[in-house]
């Protein structure tokens, strides 16, 4: 019997999900009207960027816990979540870019939401690039944290970015202020399961890495208490 | 404008690369070690 059955049985139902996933965005969902086959990116692209402010909340809570209880266990529980955040917001970027192109006609537009997309993931980049400055574990997190809790100012302002500055990139079809969600049932039923897909994927994937970055810790060895130090007895004049 | 399946392949071939990147490299302290 595995010592990890939670993180097996996410996995397992991750990889299930995945394939549900795949049937419904791939082959259920019809095509649509003006984009094409090219659409069929969106259950992938809107799943990376939302597991991405997911984690990038993660990153926020346990950066909280770390400056409040200074217990380094947080500050692993950050790092894997901002690893997680920022492979994913490159992902989504690349992915709007294969969307991008073929419906835009552009890779790239310096667009608001591509713009502060890009800003979110230098901020997270330089997190990951601070905790390795300085020697001592405790400095690195501080930093760390500090970077963690500030830039993720960056998350509210990426989703609302098609709200407040309407450029190039759609308006938010499923969380959208002021209605309901704008979306046929099939592809809506294909993005949420891609939502649940990545979100189940990257939980199994953060147990995991959580669990490698507390091994490859360096064990911390409490300061012994006077309590527990052996009584020296020291005799005048020495040994009788 | 109907766009091909090139773009949703490269798109989703991208994200199974990534995804099992990650599963790789965030193992990688993991093995010999149940």
């Amino acid at each position: 019997m595995t010592r990890h059955p939670v993180e097996r049985l996410v996995g397992a139902v991750a990889a299930v999900t995945a394939v549900c996933m795949l049937v419904l965005g791939l082959v259920i969902a019809p095509v649509d009207a003006v984009q094409g086959q090219a659409q069929r990116l969106m259950y992938v692209h809107v799943p990376a960027a939302w597991v991405a402010y997911l984690a990038f909340a993660v990153v926020l809570v346990t950066s909280v816990a770390y400056l409040v209880r200074r217990d380094l266990k947080w500050d692993r529980r950050a790092q894997a979540a901002a690893e997680l955040g920022t492979g994913l917001t490159a992902l989504a970027i690349a992915l709007g870019m294969l969307w991008g192109r073929p419906v835009w006609g552009v890779w790239w537009q310096w667009d608001p939401r591509l713009v502060t997309t890009l800003v979110l993931l230098l901020v997270y980049s330089g997190y990951l690039g601070v905790r390795g400055l300085a020697d001592d574990a405790h400095t690195n997190a501080r930093r760390a944290a500090v970077v963690g809790i500030v830039g993720f100012v960056n998350v509210p302002l990426v989703h609302f970015s098609v709200v407040w500055w309407r450029a190039l990139h759609q308006p938010p079809t499923v969380l959208r202020p002021g209605g309901p969600a704008a979306i046929e049932p099939a592809m809506l039923g294909a993005l949420l399961t891609g939502v649940a897909a990545f979100t189940l994927a990257a939980a199994w994937l953060y147990l995991r890495r959580v669990r490698a970055l507390a091994l490859q810790a360096p064990t911390a060895q409490p300061l012994p208490v006077m309590a527990d130090v052996p009584r020296i007895t020291v005799t005048r004049g020495g040994p009788a | 404008m109907t766009a091909g399946w090139e773009w949703v392949w490269a798109g989703y071939g991208l994200s199974a690369v990534v995804w099992a990147g990650y599963a790789w490299w965030s193992g990688r302290g993991l093995r010999g070690r149940r």
